[in-house]
Formats: structure tokens, sequence, C-alpha cells
């Protein structure tokens, strides 16, 4: 093949790659094409089909890392499924609400020929209704059950070190970047293995190395049952009523915004808060601790005990023993 | 061997069986088995990924719409691809419409690149694509998938792989070419049984 025909054949191929993009071509490399087509379909259809090959396998592979897709449909097909015109309307007048008030101006979010239809006043309003929808009827308990499901506790596969695996039903599964991990998912990581996951709400869990925690299928907050290693957590303001929940052998840790790391060993566990604020409720005894920032906590069959403290309790321990 | 390893046939054929009878949430199971085929079909002809994106979201969208309208027991995933095939006829014919300054040759072009391969040669390349992806080893897989990923780049992934952003491209252009040889190697191969 001479090198005239390959540059040729290369002029070709990227016509059809930039047509099948929808991108402008080259009137150079249109005419290549046109004339390749004339004279030599066989050969122009050759160089379509590897173009072709080439997309299915690139996309095959992008699909493969790539399970956000499968949100994105049920998040379009979850808008069908309240298949109600009102509903949609009211979700689109919140968002736009919130989007105006949260930006302090409610202007730019409206097309200019939109505003000469719109009086002052209606523009005020639907802000304000807005708002007032939302508070009224999304914190009404009969709505949030409506619209809850695990969606907002699936969680993305955000980092990842070494190959962790997830376990659903006895299936394991090596974690992919941006693979979905969802309530009733258990995450293992091996030695030198992590795992860095996110929430829709950018809320995220860090498992470290040698580390088994099972996702809780919860409906009502992020829940999850560490069952060995460490994880560290950093949560985004929760409702009250539902904070992100830690399940450990001796207790249960509560964190409704902040930062904390959790490890277990065999006889106890710890807990270090490194911003925010924990509650933590021993699984047995019936005590309470808050914990805030730079605190950390130890908790075993005997109670929970500020780490300092536990030092100190020891040795004074050892010093009434001599 | 179409089906992705982890869900079996049966359970994809339950899962559809359920979302007929109105357990909607069952099809995710749907789209988790077959989103990489349909994705890769479409992927194919409408290179920009992210309207190759939109029509596969909207793909599944009809089919759980119209879901009634499958037979169970049938082939849905080649039920998926007509669908998948009507939608990007559509777009190519509205894309080509709305754009004022797409000279008439190029329209022309758009349309026969699509219709040089006829649509039964396209599903066994699919198909032949499938089995030739379980070939490779996971390593393999694993840096394909990176390459591909759609928000990290390249340069991104040589420093993290330890190597330059020549050697990851020529790296992932060999694995084409091995993925391409053997689609070829496989249709060969159908042709002469």
């Amino acid at each position: 093949m001479s090198s005239e025909s390959a540059l040729s054949e290369e002029k070709v191929a990227h016509c059809i790659q930039l047509c099948l993009s929808e991108e402008e071509v080259p009137d150079e490399e249109l005419q290549s094409l046109n004339e390749l087509m004339k004279t030599d379909s066989h050969k122009a259809k050759e160089i379509a089909v590897r173009i072709l090959d080439e997309n299915m396998i690139r996309s095959w592979f992008r699909s493969e890392a790539d399970t956000v897709f499968i949100n994105e449909v049920q998040k379009r097909l979850k808008i069908r499924f309240q298949d109600s015109e009102f509903i949609s309307a009211v979700m689109s007048k919140v968002h736009e609400g919130l989007e105006d008030v949260a930006s302090g101006e409610s202007g730019p979010a409206v097309a200019k020929d939109e505003v000469k239809s719109v009086s002052m006043m209606k523009y005020i309003l639907v802000p304000v209704i807005a708002l007032a929808v939302y508070v009224g009827i999304f914190n009404s308990d009969f709505i949030k059950a409506f619209f809850a499901n695990e969606d907002s506790f699936l969680m993305t596969v955000d980092d990842l070190r070494g190959k962790p695996t997830v376990v659903n039903n006895d299936k394991r599964k090596t974690a992919l970047l941006k693979m979905i991990v969802r309530p009733g998912d258990t995450l293992n990581t091996g030695n030198g293995q992590e795992l860095k996951l996110k929430y829709p709400d950018y809320s995220s869990v860090e498992v470290k190395d040698n580390t088994s925690a099972l996702i809780v299928k919860s409906e009502t907050k992020k829940e999850i049952q560490l069952l060995r290693g460490s994880l560290k957590v950093g949560i985004v303001k929760q409702d009250a009523k539902a904070p992100m929940t830690i399940h450990t052998s001796f207790a249960v840790i509560k964190i409704t915004e902040g930062m904390a790391v959790v490890s277990l060993s065999d006889t106890q566990d710890f807990i270090e808060v490194l911003s925010g604020e924990a509650v933590i409720e021993h699984a047995s005894a019936n005590i309470i601790k808050n914990a805030g920032p730079g605190q950390k906590f130890t908790i075993s069959n005997e109670g929970i005990v500020e780490s300092g403290l536990a030092k100190i309790k020891e040795e004074t321990r050892e010093l009434n023993n001599e | 061997m179409i089906e992705e390893a982890t869900i079996e046939l049966n359970e994809v054929e339950a899962a559809i069986e359920a979302v007929i009878h109105g357990n909607h949430e069952e099809f995710s199971v749907v789209i988790q088995s077959y989103h990489v085929q349909v994705r890769a079909m479409i992927g194919a002809q409408i290179a920009d990924k992210h309207n190759a994106d939109d029509i596969a979201q909207q793909t599944f969208v009809f089919a759980f719409q119209n879901i009634k309208d499958y037979k169970p027991g049938t082939n849905f995933l080649a039920w998926l691809r007509a669908i998948a095939r009507n939608k990007v006829l559509t777009h190519i014919r509205k894309c080509s419409s709305s754009n004022k300054k797409l000279q008439s040759i190029k329209q022309d072009i758009l349309t026969r690149s699509t219709e040089l391969v006829d649509q039964g040669e396209f599903d066994r390349r699919l198909n032949a694509l499938s089995d030739c992806v379980n070939k490779l080893g996971e390593e393999q897989r694993d840096f394909l998938q990176k390459v591909n990923h759609r928000e990290s780049t390249l340069e991104e992934l040589a420093e993290s792989l330890g190597k330059t952003g020549v050697a990851v491209r020529k790296q992932a252009s060999r694995l084409y070419a091995k993925l391409r040889e053997c689609i070829q190697k496989k249709l060969k191969a159908e042709e002469s049984h």
C-alpha cells in the first residue's frame, strides 16, 4: 500500500468518525470519502466497519466501567413512574424556586421573553410558594414514605486501591470505579486494598484495608454494619431523625454531620471524631455518650470510655493492684 | 455468550416477568444485564458519547413503557436492539434535519456509513465482541475499562500506572487491534460452519 493511499484511508476513516460524531468535516476529507465510495465501495465499507468496530469496543468498555448509567435511566423512569403532570410541575417549580432562593436572584433562571409575560408578583410568589410546598408537603411523613426508596442510599465507588470486592446474594464482584453499591451489599478489602464510596449527597465512606462492612438495608437512613477493620466517614448534614448509623460489635454510632474514624479490634471498638459530632450508644449497657471534634472513645463490654481517660483508669488500676 | 456473567438469563427473564406484573424496581436487573451490549451497539454508530448514552437511556425507558409488548421467553436483547436501532435512525434523521449547515453529501455519508453494515451483521459482530471480551485477561479488561472511563483522562491514567501517555495509548491500540482481529476470526469461523 502506497503512503499516499494510506494517507487517503486515514482521511476517510477520520471523515467517517467525524460524521458519526456529528462534527464538522473538512471539505478535503469529505471529498476523499466521496471519491472512495464511488471508486472502491468495498474499501470504503472496510474502513467504515473498522471505525464501527473501534467505536463498539470503546463504548463496550466505557459501559462496563460505568454503572452510573443505570441510575440515570432509573431517574428518567421515576419521573414517568410519578406519571402525574401535577407532581412533575410542582417538582420543577420547587427546584426552580429553591435554585432562585439559593442564588439570591430570580432573574437569570427565566428567559427574557418569559419575563415579559410574567408579572413581578408572580415572579416573587413562585419561589415562596415552592418553598412552602417543599416545607409543607415534603416534610410530611406520608410523602416522605411515598418518595422514599433505596436510591438515596445507593453509593458509587469513587476511588479504589487494589481489588476490593463487593458481595451481594453470595455473588462476589470485583469493585470497579463508578460501580453502584446497594443496601444489602458487603464490602471487603484485603491487605493494602481500599475503597472510597460516595452517596448521592456527597457523604463519603472510606473502607480501609482488611475491612468488611455490610450496607444495611434501610429505607430511612444511611446505615452500615462494620464487621471488621476500619471505616472513615464524611457525612454532610443529615436529617436529625435519620443520622448516618454505624453498627459495631459494642455500639451504635450516629453521625448527623462531620467526619469520624471507626475501627474494630477483637475486644474493643474505637471511634475518633475528626469534626462534627457523634452520638455513641452502647449496644447492651444503657450508656450514651456525645463525642465532639478531637475526642476518641474506646467501647468494650465494660462500657464507653474516652481514650485519654481509659489510659488514666488503666494506670490507676495498675497502681491500686500494686 | 451475551449475558453478563453475574446475572443468569433465567434471572433476567424472572425480572422481566416481575416488571410486567407491576414490580417496577426489577427493571434495574434488566438494565444491569443488557446496558453494555445496547450501549456498545449505539456507541458504534453515534460516536458522541453523551448522545449515545442519551439514546441508550431512551431505549430502556421505551422498553420499560412498552414491556407488555414483549413476549416472555423470546429474545429480550434482540427486542432491545430493535428499539435501539430505531432510536439511532431517528436521531440521525433529526440531527441531519436540524443542522442546516450539514451539507447534503455529509447527510448521505452519515446515513450510508450506518447502513454499510447491515443490522444482522452488526448483531453478529456484537456477539463476537462479547465472546472476545470474555477471553481477555482480567488485567487487560480492567485496563481498557480505565482507558475508556468517562471521568479520567488518559494522562491521569498513565500517571497512576507509572507509564507515559504514549505507552498507554499504544497498549490500548494493541488491545483494540487484538479484539478486532478476534471479531474477524469468529465471524470467519461462523461463516465456514
